[in-house]
């Protein structure tokens, strides 16, 4: 019996061993697994390092509701029937079919690069690198089946199709195969039976930008800075030059002429000028434009040549007038449409009376109106929404200017809290490019910033940025680069001399090349800079320089890889092989596994080099990828590096 | 084996009630599964003109992810 007792003991008391440990184990994973709960998911696809676990408490304040905000932009207008393709805050293409009607959603997941609607209403044509990054192909959305479609392969090692249009009567699409490997575009034509290409080879870069039915303005774009404009006569197969000297960046056919925007040739050294290129004579006219034309930006000719549509851009702030054309002659204004401060998009001629064009700022999403010149009627097409938590944030942008090392003019705007109780921590963006221009335009993630962390953002245009002439973008090629990093040193001492800004935290955000400025900048500046966020940036000038593609484009800008002593100099302004001199500044990095523009050798070297100097690096890698990473785990991480530097 | 069955109910009570905090959205929201529903939206910064740069250099709107910031412009054309 006793051994029956004991016997039963030693049974029960391993049962109560066994749900002892077996309530231990539900326990740990319960609690392992509620705590995993709360902390901010990292995406399959991504590698991080050095980044601490984000709870979600720390950074849902961030982040809201799809719908609670509303932003839309044009891709481009169907004049044939008074609709427009539009996007949506996240790229995707709706159809707008009247004002203010719900957008119908026709592609999503994709970004296109260019967009244009076939000018028969049929279909629009758009090209997207989805399939293979930088390397882009043409599909085709036909409104009857509602399917897109590829139109063309590409066959070669490393082509793209960077640039198409329609022709004139929409029955065909003319674009250029550009081969970055052999360094040759090819001029293509598409019926949506067979593809034909001419039989001319382009040497470099070219852009398609018009067909009037009988010949096609084409661009060859040697250089961001040296753009010239030519006549291709599609029944003799002639290439003739329009104009060879300066830069042309705009151009358009109208009336049996060439109209083409003209800087940097002997007439039109820093304005932009417009000439007319009479077809019929061969005889070449400038276009006077009004005395109080300050800044052009834009222009474009209604669908019947008759008006001219003028956008200026001054401080950050554009204008739209239109004036009446008569050959080369520009004559009466309508008087102006526009009240309030706006950056102004994707200007369209819907009409010949007609024009549409999308507003935002940066306390503004963007929306899209239409303005009958005859009727002198405004529409909204679309209304923009803004989630309560962003409302009333920010302050107006305020354009400001600096005073370079050389006493070049440097300019930039700063977005500051509505509220500012002490001196605030500074943000200095760096946009990449560098042949871009930064504008103030309306950005969520600057407002969740500036409201949640009270930072003080300031967006600059440093040399080599577009919109404000050749002499201003040609100011940093090659062996001045440097140059560029002296301007956002030059910013460090104006932030100095602010009474609202804290010097002792200042953080440099740059994306792509914006990355390699702030980078150098820190390099250049050991105790002047709290931390620095680099996405996706270039590291290594000499690095970048020895990939394939470089085209000729790149070179003019960058510099030769064969000159060894301005490679050599390059290499002293990259933080690479350079961290010796890196004064342990924190460094926010991405990097995506399919960017070809940057080897990803030059980047995780920085990376592994800054770690060993005991440097504090939050990495993240993207195995989906390319040049290009962001998402919310970016933006989160981004939240908690600055908060953590700034506290 | 009563003891064993409160004991074991009382910890197994405690350990989803405690797991129901930390899952919980601290600041009133609907829970985890609301909060990750969420999107964040940001239309940021600046397009790459055609007419001043090269896709290949300056495009870097790219959608890797499906519910991307959409940090892009429409290209001016």
């Amino acid at each position: 019996m006793k051994i029956i007792k004991d016997k039963l003991f030693t049974k029960t008391a391993s049962a109560k061993g066994l749900l002892f440990s077996l309530i231990m184990i539900i326990c740990t994973i319960t609690n392992v697994f509620s705590q995993n709960a709360d902390n901010f998911p990292i995406p399959d696809t991504y590698k991080v390092e050095g980044i601490p676990t984000i709870k979600n408490s720390e950074v849902e304040h961030l982040f809201y509701e799809p719908s609670a905000i509303k932003s839309n932009l044009i891709w481009d207008a169907d004049g044939k029937n008074r609709r427009m393709l539009i996007t949506d805050a996240t790229n995707n293409i709706y159809l707008q079919t009247s004002p203010l009607s719900p957008p119908v959603k026709l592609i999503d997941k994709i970004i296109p690069y260019s967009l244009k609607t076939n000018p028969n209403g049929e279909s629009f044509a758009y090209s997207s690198d989805h399939e293979d990054q930088d390397n882009f192909q043409l599909y085709l959305y036909d409104f009857k089946e509602k399917t897109p479609k590829k139109l063309v392969n590409l066959t070669g090692k490393d082509e793209s199709i960077d640039s198409f249009i329609w022709s004139k009567n929409g029955d065909a699409i003319y674009f250029m195969r550009m081969d970055y490997e052999a360094k040759m575009s090819k001029l293509c034509r598409y019926d949506f039976q067979t593809e034909k290409c001419y039989p001319i080879e382009f040497k470099g870069s070219w852009d398609v930008v018009q067909d009037d039915g009988k010949r096609l303005l084409l661009k060859y774009f040697k250089a961001s800075s040296s753009q010239f404009i030519y006549v291709y006569d599609l029944q003799t197969g002639k290439l003739m030059p329009v104009e060879e000297k300066g830069t042309s960046r705009k151009a358009f056919l109208a009336q049996d002429r060439v109209f083409w925007t003209s800087e940097g040739n002997e007439k039109c050294q820093k304005e932009l000028c417009i000439y007319s290129l009479d077809l019929k004579n061969n005889k070449t006219s400038e276009v006077k434009l009004p005395a109080n034309i300050l800044n052009l930006y834009d222009v474009k000719i209604s669908p019947d040549g008759n008006n001219l549509l003028l956008q200026e851009t001054k401080d950050g702030v554009d204008h739209l007038r239109v004036f009446r054309l008569k050959k080369d002659k520009i004559g009466k204004e309508i008087p102006p449409f526009i009240s309030g401060s706006y950056v102004i998009w994707n200007t369209r001629w819907m009409s010949d009376r007609e024009v549409v064009y999308t507003l935002e700022n940066n306390g503004k999403p963007a929306s899209i109106q239409s303005y009958n010149l005859e009727t002198k009627q405004i529409n909204d097409w679309t209304k923009e929404s803004l989630p309560a938590q962003l409302q009333g944030k920010v302050k107006s942008p305020q354009i400001f200017k600096w005073k370079s090392f050389d006493q070049k003019e440097i300019s930039g705007y700063i977005v500051r809290p509505n509220k500012q109780e002490k001196k605030s921590p500074v943000l200095i963006f760096l946009h990449g490019g560098p042949q871009i221009l930064d504008r103030p335009v309306f950005s969520s993630q600057d407002l969740r910033l500036v409201a949640n962390l009270g930072l003080t953002i300031v967006h600059t245009n440093i040399r080599g940025s577009s919109g404000f002439g050749k002499e201003f973008m040609d100011a940093d090629n090659k062996e001045k680069r440097g140059d560029a990093v002296r301007d956002v040193q030059a910013l460090l001492d104006w932030v100095e001399k602010q009474p609202d800004l804290d010097a002792n935290k200042i953080f440099l955000r740059g994306e792509s090349y914006g990355g390699f400025i702030a980078l150098s900048t820190a390099l250049q500046e050991p105790n002047r800079i709290k931390a620095v966020i680099a996405e996706y940036p270039l590291v290594s000038i000499r690095g970048m320089l020895g990939q394939s593609w470089v085209n000729e484009s790149a070179k003019s800008e960058y510099g030769d890889p064969a000159d060894e002593q301005l490679m050599k100099k390059l290499d002293e302004l990259s933080p690479l092989n350079n961290t010796s001199r890196w004064n342990k500044i924190p460094l926010f990095l991405t990097r995506g596994k399919l960017d070809e523009r940057n080897p990803e050798k030059d980047v995780t070297d920085l990376k592994t080099q800054l770690q060993n100097n005991g440097s504090e690096v939050w990495f993240i890698y993207s195995t989906t990828s390319g040049h290009g990473v962001s998402g919310r785990y970016v933006f989160a991480a981004m939240y908690q590096f600055l908060n953590k530097q700034i506290n | 084996m009563k003891k064993i069955k409160s004991l074991l109910c009382i910890a197994l009570l405690s350990t989803f009630l405690v797991g129901t905090v930390f899952a919980g959205n601290t600041t009133g929201g609907n829970g985890i599964f609301d909060f990750f529903g969420r999107m964040a939206e940001a239309v940021y910064s600046m397009v790459a003109g055609t007419e001043t740069c090269r896709p290949r250099e300056c495009q870097n709107c790219r959608p890797d992810q499906k519910d991307d910031d959409g940090n892009c412009r429409p290209t001016e054309n």
